[in-house]
């Protein structure tokens, strides 16, 4: 027996908050309810995004993160330096991917 | 606290100082600031015909105990001194803000003071893109520069500050900040390894602004009419302030244009050095670039954690929080070489 899929998805629901915020929250405010308003837009893309994306896929740096500050390692080490750089790519992709830059 | 209690309470702390023909209307709370809250009103005393706008600045009962109100202190050694700054800067024959009436406790508004509200707009994308400000756009790396290099003559003898920050306390600092919210990024950790490399020759302590940028510049068509919000300041190395105004987070859609989205860095050395500045390397302004990105990581992570502790359930306290990887990539590229003039 196959189950039927949910009808409505967390994707549709993000989708329908979005909408909800954009077309009919957002003319009603001014100022400093406006800022506010397109803060909670700015949150739903990132809840979109990472449902999308099925979370948080960033490798554990904590252990580069010790060395780093113990000396072991520093920002010389190029193998440290594009671990860094994935993982702080990875996270963007969600919170704000028109952060990064082209070149 | 409903906004006709909040007026009224307003009015009631001006009447007690002007006389009970002051009035106060239009209060409007201004979007700036979220630890710190910007009021505007109108003030009129005999005449309501002839009001003039003010500033009330206010610092909400800090909720904040223990660790908390020292790692705030920390990095905004500027928020319970304001007053005495204004007093200072304005005293050198710079253009701030006049300070008018001092909240006291029986107000019950919390800390805070009233100031004049000086012409200009502090709003960025509009002064990088309206034709009006053409002109100012032009004028401002100069009066920007030169600004900052009369803050060099402000005497420092007469705000309390509890210590300097220099480049090595603020990088000490940010490790004992990072400790304490049990945090290991290395993004962070490989800006802080390399800034301790690159550590500028010490100068004279001088009053820093360390908030200077575009959101805190009272700007008319024809330049910089007067720099606000003063709760970041702090003594220490007069670049920090040059370094931060280059940190990408506030060239808004001007990322190509390092300085505020207004110039190169080239350019802003040059206008420094024009205003009377002693010659700055741009190893130097980018050493202060990398440690203001740090810099604001760690704000948007205190931000984050004021969330998260209860402190302030606003949402955007919750939504900085997660800006942290903003300032890492940028301090990345600059450690990288791929920004920077440097090649």
């Amino acid at each position: 027996m196959s189950h039927d899929p949910l009808p409505v998805t967390t994707d549709d629901l993000l989708e329908a908050l979005e909408l909800f915020l954009r077309e009919e929250v957002t003319p009603q405010m001014q100022g400093y309810g406006e800022f506010r308003t397109r803060v909670a837009l700015n949150i739903l893309g990132m809840l979109r995004r990472e449902q999308q994306n099925s979370g948080d896929h960033s490798q554990d740096l904590s252990n580069l993160a010790r060395s780093l500050r113990d000396d072991e390692t520093n920002w010389q080490d190029q193998q440290a330096l594009q671990e860094i750089k994935a993982a702080n790519l990875d996270r963007l992709r969600i919170n704000n991917p028109k952060w990064i830059l082209e070149n | 606290m409903g906004s006709q209690d909040f007026t009224d309470l307003l009015t009631a702390a001006v009447r007690k100082r002007r006389g009970n023909n002051a009035r106060v209307s239009d209060v409007t709370r201004l979007t700036a600031g979220a630890s710190c809250e910007s009021w505007r009103f109108d003030l009129s005393d005999e005449n309501p015909a002839k009001s003039l706008p003010m500033i009330l600045r206010r610092f909400p009962a800090k909720s904040e105990a223990g660790k908390d109100v020292y790692f705030a202190d920390r990095l905004a050694p500027g928020r319970s001194h304001e007053v005495d700054i204004l007093k200072a800067v304005g005293t050198a024959g710079l253009p701030v803000p006049v300070v008018q009436l001092e909240l006291a406790p029986d107000d019950g508004l919390g800390d805070g003071y009233v100031m004049n509200c000086l012409d200009g707009a502090a709003y960025p994308p509009g002064i990088l893109k309206d034709d009006k400000f053409a002109k100012a756009r032009e004028q401002l790396p100069s009066d920007i520069a030169t600004f900052r290099h009369q803050l060099n003559s402000v005497d420092l003898s007469n705000i309390g500050f509890a210590q300097d920050e220099t480049a090595r306390d603020q990088i000490d600092f940010f490790r004992e900040m990072l400790d304490w919210l049990d945090l290991q990024h290395a993004g962070l950790e490989l800006g802080l390894s390399w800034l301790r490399d690159h550590l500028p020759k010490p100068g004279p302590v001088r009053l820093v602004h360390g908030d200077y940028r575009l959101s805190n510049f009272m700007i008319t068509p024809k330049g910089l009419n007067a720099v606000i919000d003063w709760e970041l300041a702090h003594p220490g190395d007069p670049v920090e302030d040059l370094g931060w105004l280059c940190v990408r987070s506030w060239r808004f859609s001007k990322p190509q244009l390092a300085v505020a989205g207004l110039t190169d860095r080239r350019s802003l050395l040059a206008a420094w050095e024009q205003a009377g500045g002693e010659t700055i390397v741009l190893r130097d302004l980018i050493f202060w670039e990398v440690l203001g990105n740090v810099k604001w990581a760690i704000l948007c992570l205190l931000q984050g954690h004021r969330y998260l502790s209860g402190t302030d359930k606003s949402i955007e306290m919750a939504v900085v929080g997660r800006r942290v990887e903003e300032p890492v990539y940028d301090l990345i590229r600059l450690i990288d070489g791929k920004d920077g003039e440097l090649s």
